[in-house]
């Protein structure tokens, strides 16, 4: 199996520090073309794209493996272990930050420290936990995800997908993620109860929230605060999910600090290229 | 167009106008949008998130997807999503949108535009259903294959079992040849019947071949009987020939091969209007093997070289016009052909279009010492005036029988289902049931078990021997009739010899 190829990783620049980007549900690696180019100057960088996005091999899609995120964990295993990778900053949005965790509980000698973006350990709320979502809602969303952009697949995806033109758009288009897969990543995503493996993570954790996340309201962000012994959280003044498309110097100014501070390590810090907020 | 003009434009415009800033709070929206909202159309514009119009999971996703591709692309299209009014009410609209980027390339001013899709969110939400409707289509076809063939199967067994009769009566010469001819066409459709159930599945693997000692001149002078008559009433000539070598005993399956002969001549009258049918059925002999060669020209309408090979797939015509004008399934030939390659033989067609055609099938032949005679057994004479149960549903089943038994000296006791059959046989002594399997209130296997068993209670009653008819003449449906009780399996349809070589051979193993 060749890594690089299923999870269309593309490294660029080199530095002692190595900084994993990890993008969230519905998109694909270039959602960090704001935040990642700032790191390529002075460290390694290393993005890739989950299987089924992107420019992933989707034909390694296997339902049984991708249907919970240990899959996709073993895959950030994989990847670190083919490229050889230590002491990574891993950088997981969304859903990747769960990702994160649970790579970092397995396999803790890999990584050096979590940066989540707008994590969420479990969207329904859950007797005192606040996720954010009655189940009703999770439903509703599943079915808002396939009403926007799964129906097609299974409905026309022969007629639509043999035209060319639709085919070179889609190409060109950014946050690919192939229909089908989409749907079961969604349910992974979305269905997924991951607070007890936060309960486990070792690896000096930053938490980055936005103050007004329909996806992660504040009480998660307060919960993997205490959850996670000894994360950091910082809460950015923006609205949305994304932060590091919408607010990307406050997301580079965090991260920067967090990593330059080295967590006990003595590297110097990193230099930020864009203004910081 | 005047400033006024344009925003009486904007006001009136049939569809939903609005302009957010980069956290999507709304700036300005025009009627159509707060209408559709449910905002006040009248009161000056509160400026609100454009978010809390939203249901939950709409908020999520502009948050998850929509203001990420924004940002990277510039602009969404066909976003769909739900309103939710202040009265609670949802209103399903669809929206494109693009955003401004400012000086320094940050996102900016977020432009929407957008209508409701009430109609069409109940249309699409159709889509789905009719999808499921139609793969559920596809196996109400199958089982409807399924069922009809079943349904089939009872009257041509009906007819099978009276022609058997028939033949048992006294007949002139011609009447003779034209009861063999329908019990031949019988027998055939009944194999058709077998094999479109097969077929449906487009899987060969499903036909097989049952082989005895048969006179291929014999069995196959019937079809060829059959396609001249089709071709005079047609008004096209035919001509046949058949090798004398043919008159000898060979091993092979007389059915199959019959019905191979049949397509191909019932094809070549079909598409020839005008001309000649010629069939040759000769015998090429060469290191001791024996090899059959069926071949039929005609003068037809043929077809282009290139689609020969595409006619023996299955429900394929050379053109789709053909099944308009000449009707048919387009299965014959792929049939043919599944049954020529289980014969071990090959198949060919040579065709140009208004130049007719020539199919021919080799196949080859096992021979057999031709003074061995072991073709059908003689039906055995039941001398003995017997009593026998039948036990069937099917009134056309019960005549037959009733019919075939006639000569015989055979009092037969009718009974239609398994509990009437059940208390018949509590009531008299028979020295013989005939038990059909599928029957409404008792079915045959039940009242089997329950004649043993009631039997076994009573050791002095002599166990009844009894033969299960049944056109299931699978292996399993055989062991289960033979588990439950019965002494032998009588495949249907019923003929005349069959029965009453199941009957002997019944008794025989009762030891009755």
């Amino acid at each position: 199996m060749d890594i690089q190829h299923r999870n269309n990783v593309v490294l660029q620049g080199e530095g002692e520090e190595t900084l994993m980007f990890a993008h969230g549900f519905g998109c694909d690696q270039s959602m960090w073309r704001l935040v990642a180019p700032h790191f390529a100057g002075e460290a390694k960088v290393v993005l890739f794209d989950h299987v089924g996005a992107g420019d992933s091999d989707a034909s390694a899609y296997d339902r049984t493996k991708y249907a919970g995120l240990a899959g996709y964990a073993q895959d950030v295993i994989d990847i670190c272990e083919s490229q050889s990778l230590a002491d990574v900053s891993f950088v997981g949005h969304s859903v990747s930050a769960m990702i994160g965790v649970l790579a970092a509980v397995r396999r803790p000698d890999l990584f050096a420290r979590l940066i989540l973006i707008c994590p969420s350990p479990r969207y329904a709320n859950d007797e005192a936990y606040v996720g954010g979502f009655a189940e009703q809602d999770l439903e509703d969303l599943l079915d808002l995800l396939a009403k926007n952009q799964l129906d097609w697949s299974q409905m026309l995806a022969p007629v639509v997908v043999a035209d060319d033109n639709f085919q070179a758009e889609w190409r060109a288009s950014v946050c690919r993620i192939d229909p089908a897969i989409a749907q079961e990543f969604a349910r992974a995503t979305f269905l997924s109860d991951h607070r007890q493996d936060c309960r486990a993570v070792t690896t000096p954790t930053l938490l980055i929230e936005c103050s007004d996340d329909a996806l992660a309201p504040p009480e998660v962000g307060a919960f993997l605060n205490t959850t996670i012994v000894g994360s950091r959280r910082v809460v950015l003044q923006a609205v949305g999910h994304s932060p590091h498309l919408t607010a990307p110097s406050g997301v580079i100014a965090a991260i920067a600090e967090f990593v330059g501070r080295g967590e006990g390590r003595a590297e110097a810090p990193l230099t930020v290229a864009s203004h910081v907020a | 167009m005047s400033p006024e003009e344009g925003l009486r434009a904007y006001e009136l415009a049939p569809c939903g106008l609005l302009t957010l800033d980069s956290e999507f709070t709304i700036l300005s929206a025009n009627r159509y949008f707060r209408d559709v909202a449910g905002l006040s159309t009248d009161a000056p514009f509160e400026p609100i998130k454009f978010t809390t119009l939203l249901s939950v999971a709409s908020r999520v996703y502009v948050q998850s997807r929509l203001q990420p591709q924004l940002a990277l692309a510039g602009r969404v299209d066909e976003i769909v999503l739900d309103i939710v009014r202040p009265d609670g009410g949802r209103v399903p609209i669809m929206l494109n949108a693009v955003q401004e980027r400012d000086a320094q390339d940050r996102p900016g001013a977020v432009h929407i535009g957008m209508g409701r899709v009430v109609a069409k969110r109940a249309y699409e939400a159709e889509v789905p259903k009719a999808r499921q409707e139609a793969l559920s289509a596809l196996r109400v076809k199958a089982d409807f294959l399924a069922n009809i063939s079943h349904e089939i199967r009872t009257p041509l067994n009906g007819v099978i079992g009276v022609i058997g009769a028939l033949q048992r009566t006294s007949l002139t010469g011609p009447q003779r040849e034209m009861t063999a001819l329908i019990e031949s066409s019988a027998t055939t459709l009944v194999r058709l019947v077998g094999d479109l159930l097969e077929i449906s599945k487009v899987e060969a693997s499903g036909l097989t071949l049952d082989l005895r000692p048969f006179r291929p001149a014999e069995e196959l002078r019937g079809v060829l009987d059959l396609a001249r008559l089709a071709a005079h009433a047609k008004g096209v000539a035919f001509e046949c020939d058949c090798d004398p070598g043919l008159d000898g005993l060979f091993l092979g399956d007389a059915v199959r091969l019959k019905q191979i002969l049949n397509n191909l001549t019932v094809n070549a009258v079909k598409f020839t209007d005008h001309g000649v049918v010629r069939a040759d059925l000769s015998l090429e002999a060469s290191d001791g093997s024996r090899t059959l060669v069926l071949s039929v020209r005609d003068t037809g309408i043929g077809f282009a070289q290139d689609q020969a090979e595409a006619l023996f797939q299955p429900f394929h015509q050379a053109d789709a016009g053909i099944s308009r004008r000449f009707g048919g399934a387009g299965l014959g030939l792929a049939i043919s052909k599944a049954l020529v390659q289980l014969m071990g033989g090959s198949i060919a067609a040579v065709s140009a279009p208004g130049k007719g055609s020539t199919f021919v099938v080799r196949i080859p032949l096992g021979e057999i010492d031709g003074h061995q005679q072991p073709l059908t057994p003689e039906p055995p004479d039941l001398d003995r005036s017997l009593r026998i149960l039948l036990v069937e549903d099917n009134e056309i089943n019960q005549r037959v029988v009733k019919m075939i038994l006639a000569e015989t000296g055979v009092e037969l006791t009718v009974a239609s289902n398994g509990a009437l059959g059940l208390e018949a046989w509590r009531s008299a002594a028979f020295d013989l049931v005939l038990m059909d399997m599928q029957m409404p209130v008792m079915d045959g296997l039940t009242a089997i078990r329950a004649i043993r068993s009631e039997e076994q209670r009573h050791p002095r009653r002599r166990p009844v021997p009894i033969a299960v008819l049944s056109a299931n003449a699978m292996d399993h449906h055989r062991a289960e009739a033979l588990a439950a009780g019965a002494n032998l399996h009588i495949a249907k349809p019923i003929s005349a010899a069959g029965l009453l070589i199941g009957i002997d051979q019944t008794l025989a193993i009762a030891g009755a």
